[in-house]
């Protein structure tokens, strides 16, 4: 057993001189392979947004707190990673921290103020991404079975983004869907900028439509089964996240044959 | 520290390393049983899919105790048949194979109970096209009290720290209405039996004879002292959670719990301290 919470705590990077730490504007909150990566790089890229070169994208700063128990100086280690120069924003993109079921209420005390975005992706091709990483690798005891049910039940958003309401009001989260930001990369990017607070307009020159991160290897092939019971299983709960988010295009996801 | 702490957190790194490396034991099915003469095999009749620590070896007992239910050559409770079957495309010998596990005489019935059946979600199709008339039975208990069990018990049989992925996946067993939908999506409502820990725990008579009604059984008593009996019952160091994860637990749980009462609204929501506490019951 570790001596105190903070030995479960990632440490923060030493700031550059002049910068001073506070907590972050933005959190990316979920969801693994859905183009966050990206989509954290446009955000980065943003004149007004630095990020200490030692904070990485994802901080994944309370993956093992599910005690609970943030103190003071915890919090202000969080507040660490985040060092910035006078009237630049900060912040940081974990996907796991809208799946993991203590964190939105560590955020919200950590980070009371902070924007989140949440970039949602067709589950049944965010399963196909998903499992060619190895994101369920380190579970105990990780079996072909344990992978797929954990790859699966990732794509349940709709319990997800209701566990995030609960501990932040809504119109501190933005989500977004990545296939609307493929097609529209621009409009989306100054949607993301306003929301956070930024001067909306994209900076010239930035490529708003490289992508991060793409899947090293083959893609998981899944057979015309698999696909089927993948999207009628996630069908009632894509319509469940509908019924939350009128802005949700279904039409741009997979539905059952 | 002492060189005792230091040994024992040595060999805790060491067990945690090679189970690592060797991974779990892979469940599976055993050979099927031989089939005794005059004895026919078929589909089985019933199949328990969940909940893992929701008292269904105790269950499964009982119903095995009633005189006309069989189990051939001692087969396990657990068949874990379609642990495989997301991998592996499941074709017709696959279900000759099932039938293979459930030999019964005329007027007798045999069955099976993999609680994991019903968090994979492939699996209660896959049951559906091998045994269509399967009377499917499910056994829940309060999500908290089963997250705390199942932790513990992952406690005692791997004997390595918890990790964030255990307590997450813990977390989503216990998030019964998706699972449920989907085994109602593959029988109709009349053939899905969903039990209460809790309930059975009160008046195992009751619920049993509900249980043996429901598989078509003639009624039968047993003995007080043959219904007693936790099966696995939890003899080691327990898991706790704390108040805050409790407190995000019962959040987690509250929605998840009202889908549950609209999809079944035979479920009996007070029986649950988690549903009380949420305001459900």
């Amino acid at each position: 057993m570790p001596a105190s919470t903070s030995d479960l705590l990632p440490h923060p990077p030493v700031a550059p001189v002049g910068w001073s730490p506070g907590p972050p504007d933005y959190v990316g909150v979920g969801t693994a392979r859905s183009g966050t990566t990206w989509w954290d790089s446009l955000v980065s890229a943003h004149p007004q947004v630095s990020r200490p070169s030692d904070t990485p994208k994802e901080v994944h700063y309370f993956d093992r707190v599910w005690e609970g128990a943030l103190s003071e100086a915890d919090i202000q280690r969080y507040h660490a990673f985040f060092a910035r120069p006078d009237g630049h924003l900060s912040g940081e993109w974990t996907p796991g921290y809208m799946l993991d079921v203590w964190t939105p209420r560590l955020l919200r005390v950590a980070a009371p103020e902070a924007r989140l975005l949440v970039l949602l992706r067709d589950p049944v091709e965010r399963f196909r991404s998903g499992r060619t990483l190895a994101e369920n690798r380190f579970t105990v005891g990780s079996t072909a079975r344990a992978a797929a049910n954990a790859a699966f039940n990732r794509g349940i958003y709709a319990d997800q983004l209701t566990r995030l309401w609960n501990a932040f009001p809504r119109e501190q989260v933005l989500v977004l869907q990545y296939e609307r930001c493929v097609v529209d990369p621009a409009a989306q990017l100054r949607r993301t900028y306003e929301f956070i607070g930024l001067d909306p307009a994209v900076p010239e020159g930035l490529d708003v439509s490289g992508r991060v991160n793409e899947s090293r290897g083959a893609k998981v092939v899944l057979s015309e089964w698999q696909e089927d019971q993948l999207a009628r299983h996630y069908a009632p709960q894509n319509e469940r996240l509908a019924a939350m988010l009128p802005d949700l295009d279904l039409s741009l996801w997979k539905r059952p044959r | 520290m002492t060189l005792k702490a230091r040994a024992r957190r040595l060999a805790v790194r060491g067990s945690r390393a090679w189970y690592r490396f060797r991974g779990p034991r892979q469940p599976g099915p055993p050979e099927p049983p031989a089939v005794p003469e005059g004895w026919r095999i078929g589909p089985p009749h019933y199949v328990g899919v969940g909940a893992q620590k929701a008292g269904t070896s105790w269950w499964n007992r009982l119903i095995q105790a009633h005189p006309d239910v069989v189990n051939a050559g001692g087969q396990p409770k657990e068949l874990h048949f379609f642990d495989r079957s997301w991998e592996a495309p499941f074709g017709d010998e696959d279900v000759q194979r099932y039938w293979r596990y459930f030999p019964a005489p005329d007027g007798a019935i045999a069955g099976e109970w993999t609680p994991g059946y019903l968090i994979d979600f492939w699996t209660p199709e896959l049951i559906a096209r091998a045994a269509p008339e399967a009377r499917i039975l499910v056994l829940l208990r309060d999500p908290i009290d089963r997250f705390r069990s199942g932790l513990t018990h992952q406690l005692a049989t791997t004997r390595a720290p918890l990790g964030h992925r255990d307590i997450q996946g813990a977390f989503q067993r216990s998030l019964y209405a998706p699972q449920l939908r989907r085994v109602l999506a593959a029988f109709p409502p009349e053939r899905v039996w969903v039990g209460q820990y809790e309930a059975c725990r009160a008046d195992a008579a009751r619920e049993l004879a509900r249980t043996y009604e429901f598989l078509g059984l003639a009624a039968h008593q047993l003995e007080a002292a043959a219904l007693q009996g936790e099966v696995n019952p939890t003899t080691r160091e327990k898991f706790e959670p704390s108040a805050a994860l409790q407190a995000s637990l019962l959040e987690g749980y509250a929605g998840d719990m009202a889908q549950l009462a609209e999809l079944m609204p035979t479920l009996d929501l007070s029986l649950w301290p988690s549903a009380r506490e949420a305001g459900l019951a």
